[in-house]
């Protein structure tokens, strides 16, 4: 088990970070990186190695959240999920700070509303570096539907970052 | 602000941390998993162990009674079968469909558990639909409760006395698993509601 962990704890920040901004809950996030680790340590022995480790548990973790996303129960627990206190951007588990830390929040506050399939889109293919064709074959869908959620996601953010940043000058304005 | 900015942007967002017993929890799950994977295989091999005996002292006995006495004597011998014991199939179903309600069931308690606490200014009209459900749940755990118990008290002989010629319950009392099956359904249907319900009652008062 100890080779187990030392995968883990080296992987396991980028993992829980790539689900729960997939997932928009910290709550669903921290089961699907459990369901993930399994997974890893069950078939570690079929790893060829021909992407990086980092690759392969990333490709675990994305398969393992759409799975979630395509089960019948996701649909319901969803409803919560705007309750508040179960978001990412409203948990105080910013590992490290940055001048940018409220562009970064606007944004994380940003893609929590985003729908979940928008949300997918956007973090596979900005963060992950999947293509278009990779995405619509994961999700079952065409390229061009892929292409019109990016773009609108990011019409959105882009959205949620300005007016983001017009109330943060509004304020330091006022402030002066 | 370009579409690049945004995805460099959203590149550089800083990473989340994990709870802290994250690995506590999958070392657990993990071990619980392989209890369970020994206690399949034992169990598996006991069956076919068992199996195994049973055809080889069947053959022995037959070839016992073939060789050792007299043919006026030998006792009849009636082929040995040896199975799986066998479940009627639409029991097997019907404890399928109970095994899967309350799965749903526990879920909704899970989902239940998680909401926020319930705040003391409420409509009344939703007060008054969530106390309505949670009495006919409670209503109909009591009597899942009762089947139960009734089931124990009918499987169970008292001292002295085979099993089979004394049930100990009246067989009125006795639950068929369709019953049992749809008042686990009409459980999950209230626990659905309730969720709603309370969902809709968070949602009035700011959460």
């Amino acid at each position: 088990m100890r080779a187990h962990e030392v995968i883990f704890n080296t992987f396991r920040t980028p993992v829980y970070s790539l689900l729960a901004r997939m997932t928009g809950s910290t709550a669903t996030a921290d089961d699907l990186m459990q369901d993930t680790f399994i997974e890893v340590i069950r078939s570690i022995d079929r790893f060829r190695g021909d992407a990086s480790l980092a690759t392969w548990i990333r490709k675990i973790a994305v398969s393992k959240c759409l799975m979630h996303m395509r089960s019948a129960w996701h649909n319901r627990a969803t409803l919560f999920r705007d309750l508040g206190e179960n978001h990412p951007a409203t948990q105080p588990r910013i590992s490290s700070e940055v001048p940018t830390m409220q562009v970064h929040m606007d944004l994380e506050r940003a893609l929590a509303r985003l729908s979940d399939v928008s949300r997918v889109v956007v973090i596979l293919h900005d963060i992950e570096g999947y293509t278009h064709r990779e995405i619509a074959t994961l999700m079952g869908k065409s390229v061009s539907f892929s292409k019109s959620q990016l773009a609108r996601a990011h019409q959105r953010l882009r959205e949620a970052i300005e007016a983001g940043a017009y109330e943060s000058t509004e304020e330091t304005e006022a402030g002066a | 602000m370009t579409t690049t900015d945004v995805a460099e942007l959203l590149r550089s967002m800083p990473d989340l941390e994990p709870p802290a017993d994250a690995w506590r929890d999958i070392v657990a799950r993990q071990t619980r998993r392989a209890r369970l994977r020994r206690m399949r295989w034992s169990g598996g091999l006991v069956a076919a162990v068992s199996v195994v005996f049973a055809i080889v002292g069947g053959a022995l006995y037959l070839r016992r009674a073939g060789d050792g006495g007299s043919p006026g004597m030998a006792p009849p011998v009636k082929p040995i079968m040896v199975s799986a014991p066998a479940m009627r199939p639409d029991v097997r179903v019907a404890d399928a469909r109970v095994r899967a309600l309350q799965q749903r069931s526990h879920f909704m308690e899970r989902v239940l558990s998680e909401m926020p606490r319930r705040s003391r200014v409420a409509r009344a009209d939703t007060a008054g639909v969530i106390a309505e459900l949670e009495d006919r749940i409670a209503a109909v755990d009591y009597q899942l409760n009762r089947a139960a118990v009734n089931r124990t008290g009918f499987d169970r002989a008292p001292a002295g006395r085979p099993a089979r010629q004394a049930p100990v319950v009246a067989p009125r009392f006795r639950m068929k698993a369709a019953d049992t099956s749809d008042l686990w359904r009409r459980r999950v249907e209230y626990m659905d509601q309730l969720v709603r319900a309370r969902y809709a009652e968070a949602s009035a008062t700011g959460y």
